[in-house]
């Protein structure tokens, strides 16, 4: 039999970072160009299987979705009382959408939550021009290995579009809560190899234990 | 009615914008500069009526249309007076005159584009084809006859070429005075002309008068001084302004009435009195625009196996085919046939066709399919027929019969005057366009940046919304929103309130600013505060008050698995609905909302708790929170 337990997860950033997007990508398995600006926040939940050795485990994620707009801040300790996880989004190419993730960081932490993981996501690697995208990248991946670091946060990137490092970052969620530790390196430096995001890679069951 | 057909150029696949949003296809930048020609009137200019998207970027326009036109009144040899020729001339100036306030550049003016309408009057057709097509630059052939385009136009090659910029209005005036000299001397002016040919022009006029012209008079003299004129390349309002034209200035043009070939059902069109009112029926009554033209032959369609490329490039580019013959544009005209729809309109009642506004007064039938849902209603000919005439005269009579509007429109509103009919409702008089006006809408402000994040994202399924001019518009009115409203701020959220009546108002920015002002005032009053917490916690507190007093079984489940309002309920009353349905939806569901009251929305809350009462009582908190999610669950 195995454990079930549920965690709540929920998801912050600036508007038009991505956040609905990553979420469609995970829960459906499709990018869509148009998704729709998020108002309050939207649910969705997905189940997550952890094999280790012998030991089975479920993890239910429940996520939230946030606005990005600021003038729905003022709701968003609603949404994210409790979560065990908040992943913090920001536009790789975009520098002002980093700057807003240190306000959702000092949000987070001053509001209690202590207990709530953080994990830092660049999203839309596609975009950037060593991915062959037409932008350029405005935030270096040292820097907010740094930052996190300090923070005890992880740090990922992804692209909704090319489903790069989506599986992997709700795994480690999953993972995170439910103590598991993961066989192979942890993966902020695996996501961080800067190579063309192979679609069939992602796809395939790696040989990493989950 | 007469429509033609035009393919606009595909994009590559797997091509993206700057911006990492793929490129809109060029099919619906069309249509979104199409519905200005929508609005443009005139006497001398056929009336364009609709575009329409068919596959492969193939587009449909809708124009009124006449049979005769001077290229078969030239070729028909018969002797025009020079007094006709001159009518002809001003006639066309001043159609010209009119597009060049609206900066449009006909560009394909020959005489088979001007069309002979009743008492002598003209009517140029497919003067928007070079506009629409912004142009030429979104299709692939080349826009405009070489016979009767001026040098500067065939120097500067077949497309729109980027660093000449677009032909200006002086294009048009050689070619007026082409077509003026080919009715003058009976000689196609230019019969093989090739692009290189360096041409000394005027000196070839000169060749050419004095042999054809010797019976013509002295009025001629005129007529060919005013032919030169035009070639000496003149604004079409200063040629207005030659005395030639000295006595034709003072006819006013006539607005002239529907002139359909062989039409005598002349009672339709009593009732009936735009065009835009005759094709809807047209297309209501399962008109369609492609088959139509299949059966014309003016489209060819071939198998898709013929069509295989030899080659596919990874970027989408096919090579190996046969340049398609289709791609080519035909300017031919396929007249819609009507016949049918008149028949069945003489058919309907009388009383239907001219209701009584102050008295009660539908048939038995019309009180049948009144009780149909909107869906079945909203294509019935017949009743649609009858409830366009109604609601056109209650409009021209609005304000005063205001109450009988909203009486009428508790049954249904025809989509046809949606827009017009929610203004009513929502009280909208005055001046809206000089409001408008004066309001700044270009000056750059904080709120920008999250409008022009928001637009790109909102109904974007929708051709009009999607479409460049559109995403124009969209950010002119909630930027006039944000500046005329200082107490109050952008909310996410306040575009896809803007949507509906930017798409039902799309030629009228002004009228669709004032209805939104005017929807925000009724049912959304300060819920677009700085701070609204305390606004919107009233009227959340407000929903579970009416649900626990009209469902406490479903108020006591919600409440022990902790499901509050608060969690669902924001993006329902903030964007009043507006956000969670497609515009469809929102348009039957406004029609009924807009009746009510401000209070109105709460109980369209509940009546979604309702519908779903039985899964919800017998859910846990994540599957309740999962049916109203508009994320996959």
């Amino acid at each position: 039999m195995d454990e079930v337990h549920t965690t709540k997860v929920v998801l912050l950033g600036r508007t038009g970072s991505g956040k609905t997007s990553l979420i469609v990508r995970y829960i459906s398995s499709v990018f869509s160009e148009n998704v729709k600006p998020t108002i309050g926040a939207a649910f969705s939940k997905k189940t997550v299987q952890l094999i280790h050795g012998e030991e089975r485990k479920q993890v239910v994620l429940a996520i939230w979705d946030t606005a990005g707009d600021e003038r729905y801040e003022s709701m968003a300790p609603l949404y994210y009382r409790n979560s065990s996880a908040a992943i913090i989004c920001f536009d790789l190419a975009d520098r002002q959408s980093y700057n807003k993730v240190d306000f959702w960081v000092k949000e987070l932490v001053e509001k209690v939550e202590q207990n709530c993981k953080l994990y830092i996501c660049g999203t839309k690697t596609d975009l950037l021009a060593e991915y062959g995208g037409p932008l350029k990248r405005a935030v270096g991946p040292t820097e907010v290995m740094a930052y996190a670091k300090k923070l005890n946060a992880k740090f990922v990137e992804t692209s909704s579009k090319s489903n790069y490092g989506i599986d992997d970052l709700f795994k480690l969620v999953a993972a995170d809560f439910a103590g598991f530790t993961l066989c192979e390196a942890p993966p902020i430096e695996d996501s961080l190899r800067l190579q063309e995001p192979n679609q069939t890679d992602v796809n395939e069951k790696s040989s990493c234990c989950f | 009615l007469g429509v033609s057909t035009f393919l606009a150029a595909p994009l590559p696949a797997n091509k993206y914008g700057i911006n990492g949003l793929p490129l809109t296809p060029n099919s619906i930048k069309i249509l979104g500069r199409f519905q200005l020609l929508k609005s443009i009137s005139h006497p001398y200019l056929c009336q364009y009526i609709d575009l329409v998207r068919g596959k492969h970027e193939r587009l449909f326009v809708v124009c009124e249309y006449n049979k005769i036109n001077l290229q078969d009144c030239i070729r028909s040899g018969r002797q025009l007076s020079a007094t006709t020729i001159a009518q002809v001339g001003y006639q066309i100036l001043q159609a010209l005159a009119f597009l060049n306030t609206y900066e449009i550049v006909h560009r394909s003016l020959t005489p088979f584009n001007v069309s002979l309408a009743s008492e002598g009057n003209i009517k140029l057709s497919h003067f928007g084809l070079y506009y629409v097509t912004h142009f030429g630059s979104l299709t692939t052939f080349p826009i405009g006859y070489p016979p009767y385009l001026p040098p500067e136009a065939i120097v500067a090659g077949p497309n729109y070429a980027a660093e000449l910029g677009p032909s200006g209005f002086k294009v048009d005036v050689w070619s007026v005075g082409i077509i003026l000299l080919e009715m003058v001397i009976f000689v196609k002016v230019f019969c093989h002309v090739k692009y290189t040919i360096t041409f000394s022009v005027l000196s070839k006029l000169y060749s050419l008068i004095p042999k054809s012209n010797i019976k013509l008079g002295i009025i001629c003299t005129n007529l060919i001084f005013l032919c030169k004129l035009c070639l000496s390349r003149l604004l079409p309002k200063q040629l207005l302004d030659d005395e030639l034209f000295e006595e034709l200035r003072i006819k006013q043009p006539v607005r002239s009435e529907i002139l359909l070939e062989d039409c005598y059902f002349t009672l339709v069109f009593t009732c009936l009195k735009l065009f835009e009112e005759v094709y809807y029926i047209w297309s209501l009554a399962a008109g369609d625009l492609e088959s139509l033209l299949k059966k014309s032959k003016l489209i060819k369609s071939e198998p898709p196996i013929c069509s295989m490329p030899n080659l596919t490039t990874n970027d989408g580019y096919a090579f190996g085919q046969p340049k398609d013959r289709l791609n080519l544009h035909d300017n031919s005209v396929q007249i819609l046939p009507l016949e049918k729809v008149l028949e069945k309109i003489e058919s309907i009642n009388g009383i239907e066709l001219y209701p009584l506004i102050e008295y009660s007064h539908s048939t038995e039938e019309t009180k049948e399919t009144a009780k149909l849902p909107p869906i079945i209603k909203e294509r019935d000919v017949c009743y649609q027929t009858h409830r366009i005439i109604l609601f056109q005269r209650l409009l021209e009579g609005y304000p005063h019969t205001l109450k009988t509007l909203f009486s009428e429109a508790a049954t249904d509103i025809p989509p046809l005057l949606r827009g017009k009919v929610w203004s009513a409702l929502l009280g909208i008089r005055g001046n809206v366009q000089e409001i408008y006006d004066l309001i700044d809408k270009e000056t750059p402000n904080s709120t920008d940046r999250q409008i022009e994040v928001d637009i790109p994202r909102c109904h974007q399924y929708d051709g009009l919304l999607s479409s460049p001019t559109g995403h124009i518009k969209f950010k002119r009115i909630l930027k006039a929103w944000v500046v005329s409203h200082t107490d109050l701020v952008y909310w996410q959220g306040l575009d896809s309130l803007c949507a509906p009546f930017l798409h039902l108002h799309f030629n009228n920015e002004a009228l669709a600013f004032a209805s939104l002002c005017a929807f925000i005032s009724k049912y959304l009053h300060n819920f677009f505060l700085k701070d609204n917490s305390h606004v919107i916690k009233e009227y959340l507190a407000v929903f579970s008050q009416m649900i626990a007093y009209h469902d406490p079984e479903l108020m006591d489940h919600l409440d022990n698995i902790s499901f509050i309002p608060d969690l669902f309920a924001i993006p329902w009353f903030l964007t009043v609905y507006t956000h969670v349905f497609p515009l469809l939806k929102i348009f039957h569901l406004w029609d009924a909302l807009l009746l009510g009251n401000s209070s109105f929305p709460l109980f369209i809350g509940l009546g979604l708790l309702f519908q779903l009462r039985s899964e919800l009582l017998s859910s846990g908190f994540n599957e309740c929170i999962l049916l109203f999610s508009d994320l996959p669950g």
